[in-house]
């Protein structure tokens, strides 16, 4: 259409430069003063006529397009909900944080970050829905598994519209990445129960925490934890359970930590129970001689036990699994500000001003050929 | 009341004649029976006063002497001599192809309507013009005859090409001869100040010089369309032209022209009248005549 749009106001242009309709006059002495000037010859050159033209034609194919003007900068308001993982694996620098959100909420209303996604979720859905529409819950997050699932957002109001933004975990310290679980299956609770005993317990509570989210990271199908977890209740777990420290550094700084796992949870990610303690090793060093110390020390504690070693990895919840549970609203807005949303399929567009366009433009064509 | 005479309806009387006597016959109606006048009437006789004498001519002082009315009669004692000169340039068939007559069908029949009402009066009437190269020429005389032989003359002009109007005007003047009437029919399109000048010079000669402009409505203004090529009658060049850019400048120009056509007239004690072909020919001919009979 744009094509057409161009090469119509070309085609009248060169049409229009047939020869004039010839009329008998008496005289033309009064023609031949310089104060009447003879017809415009609608040549090639007549450049700023025909560049008119096509302006019209454009604006006027434009106009039926029927656009809408969508503006970073144009305000919203849309009632936001935003849920910002906090935990090591997602944002973990303060500023970040802020400029994320900043970004992200435009015209959002609240902005929770936490450490535990599934644990706020029901009081972010509580306010949201005292909130006016048109409303939107946004989860930013690296989103790995055992974090939420789909039952997390069902009590959201249909009009809600959902949208995971995942982040990336770029900002993880190197050593942090390099961490593994160090997990080891000992077959008696008695003798795990007999070492950690003998180990100090854990003196800080970032180091708790640390390891707290280095539970939430282990897979599936790990050999210990059930990845769907929550980091919360590992936490808990891990907070009554006594930590031990293992190995530390010349300093006394802990550097693998231990601790016993005897809870279990099944979900509909599906199950993975624990079936019998398990002994957790964490390490926040990427040198592989201070874990082989401490499986070391372990199994001297315990030289009749059976280690199996396995190496956890981060892992993300699927992307299509995330747009599945991608909530686009689906009930028409409700509460204080319905309609106020912009919906590009039923909202009338900016085509108004593209046709003010065309009127300014044919005026102006009127006088250069006039002045012709 | 007189009927007004429409151009087109004159103009389609195939007879010239007849055209004439209808024409004449119209300016007559209107009471004036005697509008064109020679140079020193002088009184011949009186008779009694018939209805529908011209009051002007009563004598008064009989009248209060005698309580009877009676007439003056004048005896011409100048046989005017009227020379025609008419423009038969292309020009002059403008328009072509209109409702009413073009200028020269218009020309025509003025001159004919003159011609025949200055023969009913006695005087002697010429003829000038040029059609087709060749030179039409009558000497001015009186007569029935030479009357008809004027006519058909004048119906035998057909507009073509361009004339010269410096050289036919000196010329029509120098054969005019004594003092006499030289009335000039054109649009006085062509050679502006050689037209001036040779009027000038035949008012000079002791001629009573009267301009008669003709001018159609269709070419007062510049005809609509948008843009058109105009072709000139007479040299056949073409000017494109956007008659909406132009119609304002036109107008004012061909206005200006008649203004000087007008001044010049005066500035040399000629007479000047500009005649619409639109308008009836009758009615703007009796206009004219009463104009000159009393004294403009």
């Amino acid at each position: 259409m744009s094509a057409v749009a161009v090469a119509l106001p070309i085609a009248v242009h060169l049409i229009s430069q047939r020869p004039p309709r010839t009329t008998p006059f008496p005289t033309l002495r009064f023609l031949t003063s310089t104060r009447l000037r003879p017809a415009r010859h609608r040549q090639p050159s007549d450049w700023p006529l025909l560049l008119l033209r096509i302006a019209i034609m454009l604006a006027a194919v434009a106009a039926m397009a029927q656009p809408v003007w969508r503006t970073a900068s144009a305000p919203s308001s849309m009632t936001r909900a935003i849920v910002v993982d906090t935990s090591a694996g997602a944002v973990t620098p303060t500023d970040t944080l802020r400029e994320s959100t900043a970004r992200q909420a435009g015209g959002a209303r609240l902005v929770v970050p936490t450490g535990s996604v599934r644990a706020v979720l029901p009081g972010v859905v509580a306010w949201l829905r005292t909130q006016p529409a048109p409303r939107e819950l946004v989860v930013l997050a690296d989103v790995q598994r055992g974090m939420m699932d789909r039952a997390d957002f069902s009590a959201l109001p249909l009009d809600v519209r959902v949208r995971f933004v995942p982040r990336a975990r770029a900002s993880v310290p190197p050593r942090a990445q390099a961490a593994a679980a160090v997990v080891i299956a000992a077959a008696g609770q008695e003798r795990l129960a007999t070492w950690l005993t003998q180990v100090q317990p854990l003196p800080t509570t970032p180091a708790r925490r640390w390891m707290a989210e280095r539970i939430a990271m282990l897979q599936r199908d790990s050999l210990l934890v059930s990845a769907a977890w929550a980091t919360t209740a590992v936490q808990d777990t891990i907070i009554r359970a006594p930590v031990q420290v293992v190995a530390t550094t010349a300093t006394g700084a802990p550097v693998v930590l231990a601790a016993m796992i005897t809870a279990d949870r099944t979900t509909d990610m599906g199950a993975s129970a624990v079936a019998a303690p398990r002994l957790l090793l964490w390490t926040r060093t990427d040198s592989t001689s201070r874990v082989a110390a401490a499986l070391q020390s372990v199994m001297t504690a315990s030289p009749n036990e059976t280690a199996t070693v396995a190496v956890a990895v981060a892992a993300a919840i699927a992307p299509d699994t995330l747009r599945a549970w991608a909530i686009a609203p689906s009930a028409t807005p409700i509460g204080a500000g319905v309609g106020t949303e912009r919906d590009p399929l039923t909202a009338p567009s900016d085509a108004r001003l593209l046709w003010l366009l065309v009127l300014v433009l044919l005026g102006a064509e009127t006088l250069v050929r006039r002045r012709g | 009341m007189t009927a007004v005479l429409e151009p087109a309806v004159v103009a389609a009387i195939d007879d010239l004649e007849l055209a004439a006597r209808v024409i004449v016959d119209g300016i007559r109606t209107g009471g004036h029976r005697s509008p064109l006048q020679g140079h020193g009437a002088e009184f011949q006789q009186h008779r009694p006063y018939r209805a529908g004498d011209d009051l002007k001519y009563l004598d008064w002082k009989v009248f209060g002497r005698s309580d009877r009315l009676y007439t003056r009669q004048f005896r011409e004692t100048t046989n005017m001599h009227l020379m025609l000169v008419l423009d038969a340039s292309a020009s002059m068939a403008y328009p072509i192809d209109g409702p009413g007559p073009s200028k020269f069908r218009y020309a025509v029949l003025l001159a004919a309507a003159l011609a025949y009402l200055a023969s009913e009066q006695g005087h002697a009437v010429g003829l000038m013009s040029r059609t087709d190269g060749a030179l039409t020429y009558l000497p001015a005389r009186a007569g029935l005859v030479h009357r008809r032989q004027l006519l058909i003359a004048l119906d035998g002009l057909r507009p073509t090409a361009r004339w010269e109007p410096e050289g036919m005007i000196d010329r029509a003047a120098d054969l005019l001869g004594r003092r006499g009437l030289m009335l000039v029919l054109s649009d006085f399109y062509d050679d502006e100040p050689g037209t001036q000048r040779a009027l000038r010079h035949a008012v000079q000669r002791g001629h009573d010089v009267a301009m008669l402009q003709l001018l159609s409505r269709a070419e007062a203004q510049l005809p609509t369309g948008g843009t058109l090529a105009l072709q000139d009658l007479e040299s056949g060049v073409q000017q494109p032209i956007d008659t909406a850019l132009a119609a304002t400048a036109y107008a004012a120009e061909v206005a200006a022209f008649c203004a000087r056509c007008a001044t010049a007239a005066q500035h040399a004690g000629m007479d000047y009248v500009r005649f619409d072909t639109d308008a009836p020919l009758d009615r703007a001919l009796r206009e004219w005549l009463v104009r000159r009979q009393t004294g403009r």
